[in-house]
């Protein structure tokens, strides 16, 4: 009997899987030669981000290739928009909710639909952490169809934020667009002298833009008694991460490793962050923790009280720098507040460069990334809509409304020019009064006259000025971009709620460090 | 010929009814559990044999979960046995208000896990009544349930949880040890140490193999309270299997989640035959 249950555990140990959900490289040559056809699903989380967009797609895909058809699902609801004014100005604050149990109730769906060999066609990486899919084989590797597909030239798209993406070596996630955000200061708070010192850079550590504001900012608030921050972010906050969360986010690939699902905290290096934005806050360089955590709503008063508020560093979104270039072009001034973090007074304000860590990674982020269910039943089809929703025309496409800047390099110019001389906004407006009031269907050769006139806009001599500085900004910024952290929400929670026993006293720096990576890690190894 | 009728023993009828259950509740589940963590999904799957098995046996977390299970059920299941068994003589010895006393350890058993979660957070939380109390009489606080001090915490509600049951339980031994023994051991000039261990542990010995039985059950539910004061993912020092499997459940890693319920049986019906077989031999 022994010997029996002994051979019977040595055949069981030498079975071995040889089954596999991807597609192997020869049979994506052979489902790219397939004539397209049949249904998908696109699943997305966020609303706001994917759904009109997507729908927009959908529709101009399917009027393209009759007999498909692209079914959207998105899960989260729409966030609220308020807008108020007083004195002639106007601001518009959206509000979107961020709600941990919906994350994970979204997350559980997906999970429970692709365990059971179904789930839709593509899924859109917006919160779900897709390194965990790669490893399980859930997720299509893009890079072989990207080989094998010849309409496909990656020299076409912006190669440094499609292979930032890469994963374990696979192409597992495919970025629409990407953002990033770049550091600017307050000129009038530098003496000419010290501007000079930032000129041979383009790339900054947090740390040496501190190192570098110390003197002036002794100086400054020596002479005043309205004090001048550095930033614009409380150190920490349980509501509005702020600082920590900047910097936290910059480093994280050199405390996390996703790839070998390792933490790296305890090298002294993280407690040294945390040690080190306590000693910044103390020396009054970050806005008080209270005054910044107490809402995420901005008010029109508030928004003037920060508006007078003199700070030496501003982190912005690359939408700024559009702004700015459309304040060249004699367009209206638009200011764009993003975050938790307040830009304050930006009448002075120049462009400085981008953050990297000391490993030199420069990270930037996506609004829109999709990978394909390796349990499709329509590769194909996945695979050309991706493609569709890349190309030059659904990138420009004013109806897709694209937040961030194009992955594709033609769009991208071309959509450049059409922000600076106003065409996507009188477009975005119209398409957006078509959608509000339905006016299509009734009068459509009003609609012609007005896309007739806004596509005949030429570019003044400013605008052509404003535009070249522009492109020349986002493309010089945008080959630096070499890093794209991998989300993952419960890691992020546990970070916040780990990191907020140090900044109220109840750990040290050190016991925070050790009990982080051990969490992590559990999670990470699970 | 017709003589010979088929004759079914009532007692089969009955037993049938607790065998239809025990094989559709509990056989039938396992068996597909133990098949699941032989494939490599659990849709259109692949037979992989004991890969799942030996995966499991590098993971870090599943092996941090099994050492901390052991080490809980190590320290747990002893601790709760000599201060239950404690308790049960004292209270054996007293004369009055015995049941009052009796009542008392054994109301825990009768309030439910929820709202017992409350009472200990509301104690063990970093801003809580244990260390505003240390920090009045001027001691440092410590942050009870986020420091390798929450093993104790947990050992604690265990007991606290547990006490009275195995308390009732070696009562009813005690109680059914005859007298004689006792009056005997007296006569022989026997100390009380002797008779301690030669009449009262000697003959308490089925009931101390029910008890440990009962004790590991039970500390595999302190999970529970567990669960519900610290989440899924606690300290390190309390990460029990039972979180693991939790986690594996809601993540839906079917495989992980069957491969280690099948080592959990395993574990489990191995350390219930070992006391089977010691309890027989010290009876013997």
């Amino acid at each position: 009997m022994n010997k029996l249950i002994s051979m019977l555990c040595i055949a069981a140990l030498l079975l071995t899987a040889t089954g596999c959900g991807r597609t192997s490289e020869s049979s994506v040559e052979q489902l790219l030669g397939e004539e397209l056809s049949g249904e998908i699903t696109v699943s997305c989380y966020d609303t706001m981000m994917y759904k009109a967009s997507l729908d927009t797609a959908a529709k101009s895909f399917e009027e393209k290739n009759p007999g498909t058809k692209i079914n959207i699902e998105t899960y989260s609801p729409m966030p609220e928009i308020k807008t108020s004014e007083s004195k002639g100005s106007s601001m518009a604050v959206v509000a979107i909710k961020e709600d941990s149990q919906d994350d994970t109730e979204y997350i559980s769906k997906i999970n429970t639909e692709l365990m059971s060999g179904e789930g839709a066609d593509i899924l859109a990486m917006d919160i779900l952490p897709y390194y965990k899919y790669a490893d399980g084989g859930q997720l299509e590797d893009l890079q072989k169809y990207m080989d094998a597909d010849d309409s496909f030239q990656l020299d076409e798209y912006r190669k440094n934020i499609i292979e930032a993406l890469k994963y374990n070596g696979g192409q597992y996630v495919m970025p629409m667009d990407y953002i990033f955000d770049y550091i600017a200061y307050d000129s009038s708070l530098f003496t000419e002298d010290e501007q000079q010192k930032f000129v041979n850079d383009n790339t900054f550590t947090y740390d040496q833009l501190i190192k570098s504001a110390e003197g002036p900012f002794h100086r400054a608030n020596a002479e005043t008694t309205t004090p001048k921050r550095m930033f614009g972010g409380s150190a920490f906050s349980t509501m509005q991460p702020g600082m920590f969360n900047e910097m936290m986010q910059l480093d994280i690939g050199t405390f996390l490793d996703m790839e070998s699902r390792t933490a790296n905290l305890t090298d002294g290096r993280f407690a040294e962050l945390l040690e080190s934005l306590s000693t910044y806050d103390q020396n009054g360089y970050f806005l008080p923790s209270t005054e910044s955590s107490k809402s995420r709503e901005l008010s029109m008063e508030d928004f003037a009280k920060q508006r007078e508020e003199q700070l030496f560093y501003k982190l912005k979104s690359h939408f700024s720098l559009l702004m700015e270039a459309l304040e060249k072009g004699g367009a209206t001034k638009v200011m764009v507040s993003i975050g938790s973090m307040s830009n304050g007074n930006e009448d002075h304000d120049k462009t400085l460069g981008l953050l990297n860590n000391e490993n030199q990674e420069v990270p930037f982020t996506y609004t829109q990334a999709y990978g394909i269910n390796a349990n499709s039943d329509n590769k194909a089809l996945a695979w050309a809509f991706l493609k569709y929703l890349m190309s030059e025309e659904m990138q420009t496409s004013v109806d897709v409304g694209r937040f961030g800047l194009p992955v594709n390099n033609a769009a991208r110019l071309e959509k450049a020019k059409m922000d600076i001389t106003g065409v996507s906004f009188q477009k975005g407006m119209t398409s957006a009064a078509k959608s509000q009031n339905g006016k299509k269907d009734a009068a459509p050769n009003q609609d012609k006259e007005q896309n007739q006139n806004v596509e005949s806009t030429e570019l003044t001599e400013s605008q052509q000025a404003a535009l070249d500085q522009y492109v020349k900004t986002i493309e010089d910024f945008s080959d630096l971009l070499n890093y794209c952290p991998i989300q993952d929400e419960i890691v992020k929670r546990m970070i916040i709620e780990e990191v907020a026993y140090y900044f109220d006293g109840s750990k040290n720096a050190e016991e925070v460090a050790e009990n982080l990576e051990n969490k992590i890690e559990l999670y990470l190894n699970e | 010929m017709n003589d010979k009728k088929l004759h079914i023993d009532p007692a089969a009828l009955f037993l049938m009814l607790g065998l239809i259950g025990l094989v559709l509740f509990y056989i039938w589940p396992f068996t597909l559990s133990l098949w699941y963590s032989l494939l490599d999904k659990p849709v259109k799957g692949s037979f992989v044999g004991l890969n799942n098995f030996i995966e499991l046996f590098h993971n870090k977390s599943y092996l941090m979960g099994l050492k901390n299970t052991l080490l809980f059920i190590g320290v747990s299941v002893p601790l709760g046995m000599i201060l239950s068994l404690l308790v049960a003589l004292l209270i054996h010895r007293v004369k009055r208000h015995k049941k009052l006393f009796t009542l008392v350890f054994l109301i825990p058993l009768v309030i439910p896990s929820g709202s017992m979660v409350f009472f200990w957070k509301a104690l063990f939380l970093n801003e809580g009544y244990v260390n505003a109390l240390l920090n009045f009489i001027g001691l440092n606080g410590v942050n009870w349930l986020e420091t390798s001090a929450a093993l104790y915490i947990i050992l604690l509600i265990f007991l606290w949880k547990n006490l009275g049951y195995n308390m009732v339980l070696f009562m009813a031994g005690i109680h059914n040890i005859p007298k004689e023994y006792y009056e005997a051991a007296a006569v022989d000039g026997a100390n009380a140490f002797q008779t301690f261990f030669r009449i009262t542990l000697h003959c308490l010995t089925p009931m101390t193999v029910l008890v440990v039985i009962m004790s590991i059950i039970n500390s595999f539910k302190v999970f529970k309270e567990i669960y519900l004061i610290t989440g899924s993912y606690p300290h390190e020092s309390i990460y029990m299997l039972q979180h693991f499997m939790n986690n594996m459940f809601y993540s839906l890693n079917y495989q992980k989640l069957t491969t280690a319920t099948c080592i959990l049986v395993l574990i489990i019906t191995l350390m219930v035959q070992f006391l089977f077989r010691f309890e027989r031999r010290a009876v013997e």
